[in-house]
C-alpha cells in the first residue's frame, strides 16, 4: 500500500490539466457533522473545499475528500467494520452541491466551513500531493487512517515538508484543533431537515395569527411540500412509485410559477463550532447513607450524553464507545461503569419524522435501585417515543428497558424498566435531565424497585462542565458533584 | 424457555434491529427495479453480456450483476461495474463521485443518479470534441439533480441553485435569462430527464 509520504512523479501534461481545473484562490476545511446513524460518520466527517481562481457559483466549487468503500460488505460485516474502520479507502473530487445534497440532504447534517490560509506555494504543494494520491486504494482506519488524518497530514505537508505523520488517533475536530493558527471563523450551512422545521414553524405561525397573514403563504407551503418530498424519498427509498412522481412534476411546476416567495431552501451563517471534543475526563465525588463518601473518577469517549450542555450536535442523539467511572474509597477502587458502546436516540416526533426512541448499551454498569447495591454485567436495550415542547426546548420520552444482564450477587435476571426521561434546556449553559425508572426483576416473581435521577449540568467554559445529581431509591439517596473536562 | 424470556428476547433483538437498520437501509431481494435513461433513445441495455432492454429502460436488474453495458451505434460504448452496498445496487463509478482528474473519466461517456434507483447515462458520439462534451454533461448532471430546488428559487426570482444553472448555461442572470429558465421547467412538465435535454439546448454548442 502507498503511504502519503510517498509522491510519484506525474505526467507534466495531467498535471497541468488537473493544475488548470482545480487551482484555488481559497480553501475551506469542511466539517460534515458527527452521523449517529453509521458507525463509520460518528465523529463526523472532513473535505477540503476549494474556491477557484475564476469566479464560478460556490455549489460549482470542486471538493477533495478521503473516503471509505463501503461496497461489497453485509450488514454485520458493514457493523463490524465501521466500527473498528478495517475498510479501504480512497481520494475523490465532487462539486459542492453534490456534497451538500449528501451531507445536508440525505444524511440530515449540518456543515461548518473553515478558510485555511496557505500561500501560493503551499497550494500548489496541496495540489501536487492531491493529485499524486489519485486513482489508487488505500487502507482506511477508524484510528489514524481516515478522511481526517489524511486531509491533516497532506495540508501540514503542504505547509512544512519535514511534518512526519503522527500515528495516532485523529478525529475530524481534532484537525480544526491542530490547525487553528491557520484557520478562521467558521460558516455554518443549515441541514435540510432543520430548514424544514425552521420553514413549517414559520408557516404554522402565520396561519394562527390569521391577521397577519403572509401574502404567499400558500406558495410558501407549496415550496415546502416539494422540499419536503425530496428529503423524504432521498431517505430510506429505493425508487419512486408513478404517482409520487406524478405528484413530485406537478409540484415543481407549480412552485416555479409563483412569484416573490420568501421560503429559504439554503441558510448559511457564522456560527461558533459547538462540537464537543471525543473525549472527557472527570473527577468528583459521591456521598450516599450506605456507601459514605466516594471518589470519583470518568472516561468517556464518544460525542456526548444527555446531560451535557445544550449546545450538543447532533442533538437528541448520545453516543459513547468507551465510558468507564471509577468509585475510590480509602483501600478500595471500584467499577461503577465500564460501557464498550452505549447509544441513545431520543429524537422528538416532528413535522418531518415519527422515529421511535431506542437505546443499546454492551457492557457493566452499577444498579443503585436495588436492595444490595450491585453490577450488571450484559446488554442494555430501550425502545420507546419521545414528545417536545417550545421548539424541543424540553422533551418528554417514555422507554420501556429490556436488559437480559448477570448480577453479581443474584445472578442471571432480564430486568423490565418502564423509564420517563425529562429533557429540559434551561438556558444556554444549564441543562436539567430528570429519569423516574421503575426497575422489574425476576418477571415470575416480580420485585420491584423505584429509582428516581437529577442532573444538573452547568458548562462553566467550552472545555468544563459541573454537574450536580441527587439519585434517589427505596434504599438510599445519593449526592454527585463532578467536574468534566473536555480534552481536545 | 418461559413465556416471559421468550418475550423478553424478541423485545432485545427488535431493538437490535432498529439498530441495525438505522445504521443503514438495509435492501432486501435479489434484485431491484432501476431507471435507466440516456441521451441517445434506444440504447441497448446489457447486464453481463446479455442484453436486457433498450433506453429509456425500467425493469428489475439482478443485484449481483457485475457489468452493466450501453451502447449505440455513432456511440462509444459505455461500462458501468456495478457491486452491491447496504443501500441496494451501488454503481461504483457514480455514487462515489469522480476519482481523481476528471478529464480520463469521460473516455467513453459518463452516468449520474439523479433520482432513487433512477439513472441518466450520456454517451459519447464518436467524434465529439471531450470539452463540450464535458459542458453539456455538468449542464445536464446539475440541472436533473437539482430540479427542486431550482423551482423553488424560480418561486423567487433568486437563489443559489437558480444563480449556479445560469452560470452553466453560459447565460448572464437577469430578468430574462430567469424567464427563459423557467419556460423550460414549465415546458418540461416538471420532469427531470425531459427538463435535463431543454436546458442543454440552450448551450450554444
Amino acid at each position: 500500500m502507498n503511504s502519503i509520504l510517498e509522491d510519484t512523479v506525474a505526467s507534466n501534461e495531467e498535471w497541468e490539466l488537473f493544475y488548470n481545473d482545480h487551482e484555488f484562490k481559497k480553501m475551506y476545511i469542511v466539517f460534515a457533522g458527527p452521523y449517529p446513524a453509521s458507525p463509520t460518520s460518528s465523529f463526523g466527517h472532513i473535505f477540503i473545499l476549494l474556491e477557484p481562481q475564476k469566479e464560478r457559483p460556490f455549489l460549482l466549487w470542486n471538493t477533495l475528500d478521503f473516503s471509505a468503500d463501503i461496497t461489497n460488505i453485509g450488514t454485520i460485516e458493514y457493523l463490524f467494520k465501521g466500527l473498528f474502520g478495517v475498510l479501504n479507502g480512497q481520494y475523490k473530487e465532487l462539486s459542492f452541491y453534490e456534497k451538500l445534497r449528501e451531507y445536508t440532504l440525505i444524511e440530515s447534517r449540518s456543515l461548518w466551513l473553515f478558510p485555511i490560509q496557505l500561500d501560493n506555494e503551499e497550494s500548489k504543494k496541496f495540489l501536487f500531493r492531491f493529485y499524486n494520491l489519485g486513482n489508487r486504494i488505500y487502507p482506511y482506519r477508524f484510528t489514524n487512517r481516515n478522511c481526517a488524518s489524511q486531509i491533516y497530514n497532506l495540508i501540514k505537508l503542504s505547509i512544512d515538508e519535514s511534518f512526519k505523520q503522527e500515528n495516532q488517533l485523529v478525529f475530524p475536530h481534532t484537525i480544526i484543533n491542530g490547525l487553528k493558527n491557520r484557520i478562521g471563523d467558521p460558516i455554518f450551512i443549515e441541514s435540510i431537515d432543520n430548514l424544514l422545521k425552521e420553514n413549517a414553524e414559520k408557516i404554522a405561525l402565520n396561519t394562527c395569527r390569521s391577521e397577519n397573514k403572509l401574502l404567499d403563504s400558500k406558495s410558501v407551503n407549496d415550496a415546502l411540500v416539494l422540499n419536503k418530498l425530496e428529503w423524504e424519498y432521498s431517505q430510506d427509498r429505493d425508487h419512486l412509485t408513478s404517482d409520487e412522481k406524478i405528484n413530485l412534476q406537478a409540484l415543481r411546476k407549480k412552485v416555479s410559477l409563483a412569484s416573490n416567495t420568501s421560503y429559504s431552501n439554503f441558510k448559511s451563517y457564522h456560527k461558533e463550532f459547538d462540537i464537543h471534543p471525543t473525549t472527557l475526563s472527570g473527577t468528583g465525588f459521591q456521598m450516599s447513607k450506605r456507601q459514605g463518601i466516594e471518589y470519583l473518577l470518568l472516561y468517556r469517549f464518544g460525542i456526548h450524553e444527555y446531560f451535557e450542555n445544550n449546545n450538543v450536535y447532533p442533538s437528541n442523539d448520545y453516543l459513547s464507545l468507551l465510558k468507564i467511572e471509577l468509585g475510590i474509597k480509602k483501600n478500595e477502587i471500584k467499577i461503577n461503569q465500564l460501557m464498550l458502546f452505549n447509544q441513545t436516540s431520543l429524537q422528538p416526533a416532528s413535522y418531518l419524522s415519527n422515529y421511535l426512541s431506542w437505546k443499546l448499551g454492551f457492557g457493566i454498569r452499577q444498579k443503585d435501585e436495588f436492595r444490595d447495591r450491585q453490577l450488571a454485567s450484559g446488554v442494555f436495550t430501550g425502545l420507546g417515543y419521545t414528545v417536545s415542547l417550545y421548539e424541543d426546548e424540553i422533551t418528554f420520552s417514555l422507554l420501556i428497558n429490556a436488559e437480559p444482564v448477570y448480577l453479581h450477587k443474584s445472578g442471571f435476571s432480564f430486568l423490565i424498566a418502564p423509564e420517563i426521561i425529562t429533557l429540559w434546556n434551561i438556558s444556554d449553559r444549564i441543562k436539567w435531565m430528570n429519569c423516574f425508572k421503575s426497575t422489574m426483576k425476576n418477571i415470575d416473581n416480580p420485585e420491584i424497585y423505584y429509582y428516581l435521577e437529577n442532573n444538573l449540568g452547568f458548562e462553566i467554559s467550552k472545555k468544563m462542565m459541573l454537574l450536580l445529581s441527587y439519585k434517589h431509591s427505596e434504599y438510599d439517596n445519593f449526592y454527585d458533584i463532578k467536574l468534566n473536562f473536555y480534552i481536545n | 424457555m418461559k413465556k416471559s424470556s421468550v418475550f423478553l428476547a424478541l423485545f432485545v433483538l427488535l431493538s437490535l434491529s432498529l439498530f441495525l437498520t438505522s445504521c443503514a437501509t438495509i435492501a432486501t431481494g435479489t434484485t431491484q427495479l432501476v431507471t435507466i435513461n440516456s441521451n441517445v433513445d434506444s440504447a441497448t441495455v446489457s447486464l453481463d453480456g446479455v442484453t436486457i432492454g433498450k433506453t429509456p429502460f425500467t425493469g428489475k436488474i439482478k443485484k449481483n450483476g457485475k457489468m452493466l453495458t450501453i451502447e449505440k451505434e455513432g456511440y462509444k460504448t459505455y461500462t458501468i461495474a456495478l457491486s452491491t452496498s447496504l443501500e441496494g445496487l451501488f454503481w461504483g463509478n457514480i455514487i462515489t463521485g469522480g476519482t481523481l482528474g476528471s478529464i480520463t473519466d469521460f473516455a467513453s461517456g459518463a452516468a449520474y443518479k439523479y433520482a432513487p434507483a433512477s439513472y441518466q447515462v450520456e454517451l459519447m458520439a464518436k467524434g465529439t470534441s471531450l470539452n463540450n462534451f464535458k459542458q453539456i454533461y455538468e449542464l445536464k448532471k446539475y440541472a436533473m439533480i437539482n430540479m427542486s430546488n431550482i423551482s423553488i428559487d424560480l418561486s423567487k426570482n433568486n437563489g443559489t441553485y437558480l444563480e449556479s444553472l445560469i452560470y452553466l448555461t453560459n447565460m448572464e442572470k437577469n430578468e430574462k435569462s430567469i424567464e427563459i429558465i423557467r419556460k423550460q421547467l414549465i415546458e418540461s412538465d416538471g420532469d427531470q430527464v425531459h427538463f435535463g435535454n431543454l436546458i442543454v439546448k440552450l448551450l450554444d454548442i
